[in-house]
């Protein structure tokens, strides 16, 4: 057993962990989308689904850079994980430098983000498609055999989560459930722009705080984010604790 | 070393295709048709009729949260469906409302099992008695933004599923891009919001409207729209703005009654 496999496993095992009573999706997609990163030895990593229109929406980034480079995607409707998306089948790119003709838009701009490679995986259910899984890297190059295989069993732990959530509620179908992860991530950036504009600090900034928070205090990520937008106790000391902070920094 | 359950997963899942773009265009296309039928505005009234076709549900209506606790009544397709909404207003309690409150659908297959009479005992009783035996409500909203929910009504029990049921949340989606619209004063321009509620940033920038002018969710995607819709602008552009802070919402406290408030561009 190799370093990488153990690490492999160990990672398997800290998302297992997650699927008990208390689950949140987002934070799991968001763990799932940093721990790619690591184990994969790619950059970076996001991750996108479908809504009930079949619109791409970004659930998850393992940072700033993904999330950026696969908002652009989402925004000029071209891209890795959209090709991913649609054809169903993974989607490999070892150098975007070259890739000019195919993604004259998206390819420009990964560069520009500093990924130089990009790989995506399909989220999938059984004959559907349900989102992608994408893999960003900072040097051109292959995805390895392994990695490959690793790459397509997160991307199938991800939507398992995702199903996962639903057992809990008991919920019925795939539409309601995926309904439910999307709306998360909504909440989430709701209570990005209410934190933002009650401490004066940018929206990205305003996330990794209540990231941060929520880790210090053993909180849920939507819990706080319900919190904030409802400006209840807990909002008020996360914004007083920012503000001292930013006004002391 | 460790074995996750996917093939049990995906075996105790019902697969069912994702609605493309094409329906929900579709669906808008059928609102828009049946206003005109009327020589009028499409309305979320029209969303209600078309989603009882398209569902197979007796009844549509809508129930509207007023505030946390308040609910008021919305539009609904006919007598039954009316009478039944007036029930949830009046008690406070029923699908729709649980539909408002959690944001989640709440789908009744059999109004009359156990757990749902012990969850609505009274209005269970009075739906029993007027013939309702399935219902199912769906959230008018994204995230914490929600106006309330949008209720179908059936005399047969039985599940909602597949495609009657993705055509009701797409109906529900159209439903409150239109109450948005109505609301934001929006006259004869398609609803945006099938393509705006995929941005982030539209989200990011109701947060910040709602701080900014210590309103609702709901009422700050209002103000978003109103703004849009009145310089000939797309909601996306508006969001960026006020995301990047070159736009501002400023509540003006020399205007007339119930505080109107502005808009300053920095």
């Amino acid at each position: 057993v190799t370093d990488t496999d153990r690490r492999v496993a160990r990672t398997f095992v800290e998302l297992a962990d997650t699927l008990v009573v208390g689950f949140d999706v987002i934070e799991f997609l968001e763990l799932l989308a940093s721990r790619c990163a690591e184990l994969l030895a790619v950059d970076a990593a996001g991750l996108v689904l479908a809504d009930q229109r079949g619109a791409l929406t970004l659930v998850a980034a393992s940072d700033e850079q993904a999330r950026l480079v696969e908002l652009v995607q989402l925004e000029i409707a071209e891209g890795a994980c959209l090709d991913c998306y649609r054809s169903g089948q993974p989607v490999s790119c070892a150098d975007l430098s070259t890739a000019g003709e195919r993604w004259p838009r998206f390819a420009p701009a990964a560069l520009e983000a500093g990924f130089a490679s990009v790989h995506a995986a399909p989220m999938r259910l059984r004959e559907e498609i349900i989102g992608a899984l994408s893999l960003f890297g900072g040097q051109p190059g292959e995805l390895d055999e392994s990695a490959r295989v690793v790459g397509q069993a997160l991307a199938d732990v991800a939507t398992i989560g995702i199903l996962h959530e639903r057992a809990m509620r008991r919920t019925e179908t795939l539409t309601e459930q995926l309904q439910n992860a999307l709306n998360s991530r909504v909440l989430i950036e709701q209570a990005k722009g209410v934190l933002a504009e009650r401490v004066g600090i940018g929206v990205d900034e305003a996330f990794g705080e209540m990231r941060r928070y929520a880790r210090a205090h053993s909180r849920k990520l939507l819990d706080l984010a319900a919190a904030v937008v409802h400006g209840d106790a807990t909002a008020d000391d996360l914004v007083e604790r920012m503000r001292t902070r930013h006004t002391s920094g | 070393v460790v074995s996750l359950p996917i093939r049990a997963w995906r075996a105790a899942t019902r697969v069912e295709l994702p609605v493309n773009e094409d329906r929900a265009t579709w669906i808008l296309g059928r609102i828009h048709e049946r206003a005109r039928s009327e020589r009028a505005e499409p309305t979320a009234r029209h969303a209600c009729q078309v989603c009882a076709r398209l569902a197979g549900a007796d009844g549509v209506g809508l129930v509207l949260a007023r505030s946390v606790d308040a609910y008021e009544l919305g539009y609904s397709t006919d007598p039954w469906a009316d009478e039944m909404e007036e029930l949830q207003v009046a008690l406070g309690q029923g699908p729709g409302i649980d539909a408002t409150g959690s944001g989640m659908p709440v789908l009744v297959d059999e109004l009359a099992a156990v757990g749902w009479r012990r969850r609505w005992p009274a209005f269970s009783a009075e739906g029993l008695l007027r013939g309702v035996a399935a219902m199912f409500s769906l959230p008018l909203g994204v995230g914490a933004a929600r106006l309330g929910a949008l209720d179908l009504y059936r005399r047969a029990s039985g599940p909602l599923t597949g495609t009657p049921l993705r055509d009701a949340m797409l109906c529900a989606s159209i439903a409150f891009g239109l109450l948005v619209d109505g609301r934001a004063g929006v006259r004869g321009a398609r609803p945006e919001f099938d393509e705006s509620l995929v941005r982030p940033e539209v989200h990011q920038a109701a947060g910040m409207v709602s701080a900014q002018l210590d309103i609702s969710l709901p009422d700050a995607l209002v103000r978003l729209r109103a703004h849009a819709y009145a310089g000939g602008q797309r909601l996306i552009e508006v969001a960026r703005a006020v995301v990047a802070r070159q736009l501002r919402f400023t509540i003006m406290d020399d205007g007339p009654g119930g505080g109107p408030s502005g808009e300053s561009t920095q």
